[in-house]
């Protein structure tokens, strides 16, 4: 198809003359002043920059990742994992148990995700109103209709891929609650290429919504540029550092660009926002920044069946199960189910066979289902998720505990997956671990599972959702924000982005994190009209 | 790992630290696209490719070789996107088994890695999974996604698992 056929709106509106530079370009050190400067572009940062141009501010965004778009996505994993996603889509956690998918490019994680959109969950909302004082139950419903409206948000309507129609048909057979998934999609041609990148602009990303909203309304972006350190005296912010990078994303320190600007929003996404903070070294009383950092850590099964399944085709997330995620017993981890789309680096990397198994499994491609497990973390003493620290080079690090709590749920989450697997026809399991093989019956499987070690590295854990490590809270001795995002302690400060959720959500993050950041913004907006 | 390796490789890593070799060491070391930094590397995952891709690489002896330098080529290439950190660890490793009485540390024998048999090198690896030592673990399953994503990310090698993407554009 050439390439002139697919409308271009990135293209087109460069071409109109938005105000974009890629720092990889400068050769010198710059200097910019604005009224607002935001860090960062996916679900929080890009949501602020439009109503907050919309609203007349003159505002600037700065983005670690590429301005690519459409025209230079390609529908392949080898190009689009180290160009668009954090670390290549090699991050990890600190010991390297957990590798943590996370977009890093113009949009962040919106331009590479599943598209799965979820209100939060009440039990996430009535937990939240307990711990930290934070009442969300009724006041962030007019905000998810406003980003349902706004991002095309709407129930899946064409028939689920055969990877998620396994969970519906097990379901139905198992008599489990499922639930069709809402996506932020217009157009979308069920190609299943989302998380590299929608090659048709169908993805109502912020790539392709909010950031050229706030490009049309005069703000301005910075591409390829690590926003480094803040500075600040007494209770303000008094100046942003920014290095640009070069062309695998590394920082070149030998260049600056400085930015002053009346309010200062942080929005790099669970992870990197607490790294800027801890580089900064700015207060925190209440000894939270960077702790209490969350990842859905997620366990996966694959299935073999006698049809094909191809799970690399088609939308991929389209059902999924609550059935466990909310169990009655205080004991027990929460796990909610999904599917994963099938591509050949996905698959051919997180298999845990080797040599000639692993080219047998790779041969069945077409007829391998996965399902994965989501753990829900930060509900729980042995769930207090985990820690950003900095490295010799000022990078973020996650350390993450791995805890017999979590082990426990990752047991019954094995066991879930097989025997939805099997309700849904499949003549073989696998959970993805390290002494697993395939088993051809539940019986079997429940056997084998009952009698896996749990630790890590042995079973195969992934995360595609971060969130904490700023966390909100009424009370400036339990949290990193106020509830409207505010820090605590620096007045032209905001944080708007899934860091400052206090807990995990047991639910795909990016709607929340839309519904939180438009409810915030407007407060924003309103204060700085006032001041 | 058993009892044998295990007790030579704590020796050998005893040897290594007397001499002043850390595995980690927090300095400011050069980028793996440098080519004096991807000697070892090379060497290494030509070495390895063979062996965590026995049964997917074809018969044909010239077609396998092509394929294999093909997917070091794109493991290498991948390497500078990963954080500096990791990048140091890995070239750390990638020296160690480079390198004769480092490779006795990790490799438990001194036979360069490239002279051992395919299945040798694959015992080697599940020798670092199964092993008690965490950086052992950690090597492997980085080694491992690292060389199976390099292969599988490449189109020519996706006949045979018959995986069929969309094209919207000439991409190359």
């Amino acid at each position: 198809m050439s390439k002139s056929l697919i409308p271009d709106p990135i293209a087109q509106g460069l071409a109109s003359g938005w105000s974009h530079l890629d720092a990889s370009t400068l050769t010198q050190d710059r200097d910019f002043d604005t009224d607002v400067v935001i860090i960062g572009t996916g679900a929080g940062g890009a949501l602020a920059a439009e109503l907050l141009s919309k609203a007349g501010l003159r505002v600037l965004m700065v983005e670690h990742g590429a301005f690519y778009s459409s025209s230079d996505f390609r529908q392949q994993e080898r190009w689009a994992y180290p160009n668009l996603y954090q670390d290549g889509a090699g991050r990890k956690t600190k010991d390297q148990a957990i590798g943590i998918l996370q977009g890093r490019t113009v949009g962040g994680s919106t331009t590479v995700n599943w598209t799965t959109s979820i209100r939060t969950p009440k039990g996430a909302l009535a937990y939240w109103h307990e711990q930290f004082g934070v009442d969300f139950a009724d006041e962030l419903t007019p905000y998810f209709d406003k980003a349902c409206e706004r991002l095309s948000i709407s129930e899946w309507a064409l028939t689920p891929n055969a990877n998620n129609g396994l969970i519906q048909r097990g379901c139905e057979k198992l008599g489990w609650s499922y639930t069709i998934i809402h996506r932020n999609v217009n157009g979308c041609a069920n190609t299943g290429y989302c998380g590299m990148g929608c090659p048709i602009n169908a993805k109502q990303s912020m790539l392709v919504t909010t950031i050229p909203t706030a490009l049309s309304h005069g703000a301005t972006l910075i591409s390829r540029a690590q926003a480094w350190q803040l500075q600040w005296q007494g209770d303000a912010v008094s100046g942003l550092l920014v290095h640009p990078v070069d062309a695998q994303f590394q920082p070149n320190p030998a260049i600056a660009i400085r930015i002053k600007a009346k309010h200062y929003v942080l929005a790099g996404g669970a992870i990197n926002s607490p790294a800027l903070l801890l580089r900064s070294n700015v207060p925190n009383p209440s000894g939270r920044l960077g702790k209490h950092t969350y990842l859905h850590p997620s366990v996966i099964c694959g299935a073999l069946f006698d049809e094909d399944v191809k799970g690399a085709m088609g939308a991929p997330q389209s059902v999924y199960s609550d059935q466990f995620v909310w169990p009655s017993d205080p004991q027990a981890m929460g796990f909610k189910l999904e599917a994963a789309p099938v591509h050949p680096v996905l698959m051919a990397s997180k298999l845990a066979v080797d040599g000639q198994a692993h080219a047998d499994l790779m041969a069945q491609f077409n007829q391998l289902a996965v399902t994965i497990a989501l753990l829900r973390d930060g509900y729980h003493v042995e769930a207090q998720g985990g820690q950003v620290e900095l490295d010799s080079h000022g990078q973020p690090m996650l350390d993450y505990p791995l805890t017999e709590y979590f082990w426990r749920g990752v047991r019954q989450a094995y066991l879930a997956m097989a025997e939805l697997q099997f309700a849904a026809g499949a003549k073989a399991v696998m959970p993805i671990h390290q002494q697993a093989q395939l088993y051809s019956s539940l019986d079997e499987a429940k056997a084998a599972i009952n009698a896996l070690p749990l630790e890590r590295y042995q079973a195969t854990v992934a995360s595609a959702h971060v969130m904490g490590g700023c966390n909100f809270s009424a009370d400036p001795a339990n949290g990193v924000v106020r509830p409207d995002g505010r820090h605590h302690q620096l007045a032209n400060l905001s944080v708007l982005d899934g860091s400052v959720l206090p807990t995990s959500l047991g639910a795909n993050p990016q709607l929340t994190i839309y519904g939180l950041t438009w409810r915030n913004t407007e407060l924003l907006i309103e204060q700085l009209r006032k001041a | 790992m058993n009892r044998r390796q295990f007790i030579k490789t704590g020796l050998a890593l005893g040897t290594a630290a007397a001499l002043g070799v850390t595995l980690y060491p927090v300095v400011t070391a050069e980028s793996s696209t440098e080519p004096a930094a991807q000697g070892p590397a090379r060497t290494v995952l030509l070495a390895l490719v063979p062996a965590l891709l026995f049964g997917a690489l074809p018969k044909d002896t010239h077609a396998a070789q092509q394929q294999i330098a093909a997917t070091v080529d794109a493991a290498l290439a991948f390497l500078p996107y990963l954080p500096q950190r990791q990048q140091h660890d890995l070239q750390q490793l990638f020296v160690m088994l480079d390198t004769e009485l480092l490779r006795l540390a990790l490799a438990g024998h001194l036979t360069p890695l490239a002279d051992l048999p395919v299945a040798a090198r694959l015992a080697l690896l599940h020798g670092w999974r199964d092993s008690f030592i965490a950086l052992l673990n950690q090597a492997y399953s980085g080694l491992r996604e690292l060389l199976y994503g390099s292969y599988y990310g490449n189109p020519e090698h996706w006949a045979p698992i018959a995986y069929q993407p969309l094209e919207f554009r000439s991409y190359e």
